[in-house]
């Protein structure tokens, strides 16, 4: 992914951290920019919206108050664990080597009780894997504050295809995610898990 | 303490008190302590305990195959992510599942469990 494109990632998920509007709805990416979409969009008075390279995001301000209550904060965290899990997976399933800009030196990647530690070890074992292309679907996302200022924990499950192979390997995989100064999001702890059987 | 042993001590301790005592699994929650279940979310110690003494079956075991952990940070919490076997009494097939602790240390040098994280696994 370049730089521009990360940067307005990194953007939107920064919108959805910080409680300018208080968010109500987020419409799934629309990746197609067919004239019924342009007329959904501009029917959303006070939007927001911004291309990226996964389509068109849109943001519902429901008042100009800074949200406070729980439930919109609960909202706000699924919303961007939601955000987190599509852009890791399109990333991984389409230039893996770009993960790298996820992680830190302090990250901890545990793959199949194999552990790694920094971003560098990360990448290489991610990259190595033995397979050029691969697909994850996502079956469930469950996203949780973890009480560090902002970290949220996501426990993703989906299948993962891979090229040349009939069935699909079945895994469940969780992040903890710390927001960064630049109001985006790393991973801090990473495990993964095949589901056998 | 190995972080490793701690989190297997803990798995081991959480199962067992479920499958015998499930009541007995309020002490390991607080107030703060958030639990998502099949996608259903529940807070506080109470409540979640209300979630899974109320679940639909009377006796069940789980089976661990898998445990991992990682340290989450400077306030000394720690991840354990389990995948494992719940088989219910009467039922012929054992399910599958994960599940996500982050505990956090108390003061009496025991754990808590802050976050927790159920799912099914299904074929």
């Amino acid at each position: 992914m370049d730089s521009v494109s990360s940067y307005r990632l990194g953007f939107v998920l920064s919108l959805v951290r910080r409680r300018q509007y208080g968010l109500t709805e987020i419409v799934p990416p629309i990746t197609s920019r067919s004239r019924s979409h342009r007329r959904l969009a501009s029917r959303l008075s006070g939007s927001i919206s911004l291309y990226s390279d996964y389509g068109l995001l849109i943001f519902l301000p429901s008042n100009r108050n800074p949200c406070r209550n729980k439930q919109k904060m609960e909202e706000q965290v699924e919303m961007v664990g939601r955000a987190f899990v599509e852009h890791y997976y399109h990333l991984f399933d389409t230039d893996r080597s770009s993960l790298a800009s996820l992680y830190h030196q302090s990250s901890m990647l545990t793959f199949e009780g194999q552990k790694l530690q920094g971003g560098d070890n990360i990448c290489s074992k991610i990259n190595q894997l033995p397979f050029d292309k691969c697909h994850h679907l996502i079956s469930t996302i469950d996203s949780q504050p973890s009480s560090f200022a902002g970290g949220i924990v996501v426990f993703v499950s989906g299948s993962l295809r891979l090229a040349d192979e009939d069935h699909p390997l079945r895994f469940s995989q969780m992040f903890h995610l710390i927001p960064t100064p630049q109001g985006s999001f790393y991973v801090q702890n990473d495990i993964f898990r095949l589901n056998y059987g | 303490m190995d972080p490793d042993a701690v989190a297997k001590a803990f798995v081991e301790h959480y199962y067992s008190t479920f499958d015998t005592n499930r009541a007995g699994l309020a002490n390991l929650y607080q107030e703060s302590s958030m639990l998502t279940f099949e996608g259903q979310k529940i807070q506080g110690s109470p409540n979640i305990v209300a979630k899974l003494t109320s679940l639909p079956f009377q006796q069940c075991k789980h089976s661990i195959t898998t445990v991992d952990c990682q340290p989450s940070g400077p306030a000394g919490g720690m991840l354990v992510f389990v995948s494992g076997n719940l088989q219910l009494s009467g039922e012929q097939h054992a399910l599958k599942f994960s599940q996500m602790f982050h505990l956090m240390p108390t003061p009496q040098s025991s754990f808590y469990v802050l976050n927790d994280i159920f799912r099914l696994n299904y074929a």
